[in-house]
């Protein structure tokens, strides 16, 4: 039984993805759709094929780099922002409102300004990918960190705990399942942002691949890099899960 | 050395008002007995009265307006400290396990807070204390896995496994079904008797004083004070004997009740 849940579960995503490729590619060869307006996906594997030495591939190990050195600065420091400010009722009403605007603004917007201070570098991308992250990832804990039962908080004051013992024996791992959920939305906020500074950023990665490709008419690059990004995406997404099952054991 | 000191825990002159909205409500209004070694007390009262608030004073987790708590002679300071909350085992409303901790982690966790023992000595202590709660072979299981009954049972084993001079029960079956709270009330008896720990419980339930406790207080709604005190002459074999068809004890518990139903109605 538990065996034929897990093929089902792999089965079911599997079929309607099979279904759409060959709907996808039935519709480009019947209707006569030029390749530069939507290409098949027989052309866009071809292209991914011709392609992926030349340009994918290094475009991708740009794209990987900057996002996990965006994200892997990112983690500690949406977490030392949510642990700081939980400290005080004070600091948690002052800097939520804040991290939560930065959360909406979509960072890459703000390429051209940041761009009058640093230059154009590598290190613009990364930023841009901290400032779209951390607030996520800052948020998520913070909330968690401050919504610890109070009978818990009881619990080790019964035990004479003091703040620094009570925050890691209880509010941290009570937030656990919290903190999970702000890193896998930074995990997608950081593909995104990734992607977007790209475009704006210049300089090789993912997104430059696809608004370059796109502007030369070159749809089927564009769409073999789009669909590199989202695998990328969801593979990224996939590990955090599996990080937050290992972690979070009591939960299953 | 086998002294029985009378004054073992003394509450005295308990006083705590609790301001909302501007307006001062005072709740314990000079609360004052004591309690002898090894014995059980159960303390009962109308709802809203300040049982639990009282329960919190004594296990230092909430601070007195006036009066203080003694505990063999000695009075306890303002500013808790794991020294002093050593002594205290607490059983709260809800079993208050933490859900990221197995049955054994969660049933460690003073002796880990508190630096006790180590290895063998610590797996001991662990492992003796479940086995007094009947616990020892769901010591893998996560507390959700457990049932409500066994996730306070691992809650006394909790408040047991470091050896404190008292413990206190704050309705530590109020949630339970009266069946599983008739059980754990036959339990917690022999885990007293067995253990010759000085208890004190907070109730509701006129059956589960009566059968537990050596002596039952009285609180008045309030601002409350203690306004009656009954002692429970049933010795624990007669107990354990079924005493519910014993005369004397059916006698009691009517008292009783008539009482509880007159304080209320104050």
């Amino acid at each position: 039984m538990k065996h034929n849940r897990k093929i089902m579960s792999f089965l079911a995503p599997v079929t309607l993805i099979t279904l759409i490729i060959i709907i996808w590619q039935a519709a480009c060869t019947l209707l006569h759709v030029s390749e530069h307006i939507l290409p098949s996906p027989s052309a866009i594997a071809v292209a991914f094929k011709n392609d992926f030495a030349g340009s994918i591939l290094p475009d991708t190990f740009v794209s990987l780099r900057i996002m996990m050195s965006g994200y892997l600065i990112a983690i500690p420091l949406g977490f030392i922002i949510a642990a700081l400010a939980s400290q005080s009722r004070f600091i948690t009403r002052m800097i939520l409102p804040v991290l939560i605007i930065l959360m909406m603004i979509p960072m890459a917007t703000l390429v051209p300004e940041l761009k009058l201070f640093l230059g154009v570098k590598p290190s613009l991308k990364i930023l841009v990918i901290i400032l779209q992250t951390a607030p996520v990832i800052a948020v998520n804990s913070l909330s968690g960190f401050t919504h610890v039962p109070q009978n818990k908080v009881d619990l080790m004051k019964g035990l004479g705990c003091g703040k620094p013992e009570t925050f890691f024996r209880v509010v941290l791992p009570n937030a656990l399942p919290q903190i999970f959920t702000g890193l896998k939305l930074g995990c997608i906020l950081c593909m995104i942002a990734a992607t977007a500074a790209d475009m704006s950023v210049g300089q090789g990665g993912l997104g430059y691949r696809i608004a370059r490709s796109a502007t030369f008419s070159a749809t089927s690059t564009a769409f073999a890099a789009i669909i590199v990004a989202a695998v990328i995406g969801v593979a990224f997404y996939m590990l955090v899960s599996l990080v937050e099952s290992i972690v979070i054991k009591w939960k299953q | 050395m086998n002294h029985v000191c009378d004054n073992f825990l003394q509450v005295s002159h308990i006083a705590k008002s609790f301001t909302k909205k501007k307006c001062s409500l005072e709740v314990l209004h000079d609360i004052n007995f004591s309690v002898r070694e090894k014995e059980f007390v159960c303390i009962m009262g109308p709802s809203g009265c300040g049982k639990s608030t009282l329960a919190g004073i004594i296990e230092g987790i909430d601070h007195p307006d006036k009066g203080s708590i003694f505990l063999g002679g000695e009075k306890i300071p303002e500013k808790t400290t794991k020294k002093v909350q050593k002594r205290c085992g607490i059983v709260f409303q809800q079993s208050n396990l933490l859900e990221w901790k197995t049955t054994y982690k969660n049933v460690e966790l003073p002796l880990s807070v508190f630096h006790m023992g180590n290895g063998i000595d610590r797996n001991r202590a662990v492992s003796g204390a479940l086995e007094l709660v009947g616990l020892l072979e769901f010591k893998d299981c996560w507390p959700h896995e457990l049932s409500g009954g066994m996730q306070q049972r691992a809650a006394i084993a909790r408040a047991l496994v470091s050896n404190p001079d008292f413990l206190i029960l704050d309705q530590p079956f109020g949630a339970l079904d009266a069946i599983t709270r008739k059980m754990l009330n036959v339990e917690l008896l022999r885990i007293w008797h067995e253990t010759q720990k000085t208890c004190i419980m907070i109730t509701n339930n006129v059956n589960e004083a009566l059968y537990v406790s050596s002596r039952i207080l009285f609180m008045s709604g309030s601002p409350s004070s203690i306004v009656n005190e009954v002692e429970v002459p049933f010795t624990y074999e007669e107990k354990t004997a079924g005493i519910e068809l014993n005369p004397a004890y059916l006698q009691l518990r009517s008292e009783l009740n008539h009482f509880v139903r007159s304080i209320n109605k104050l």
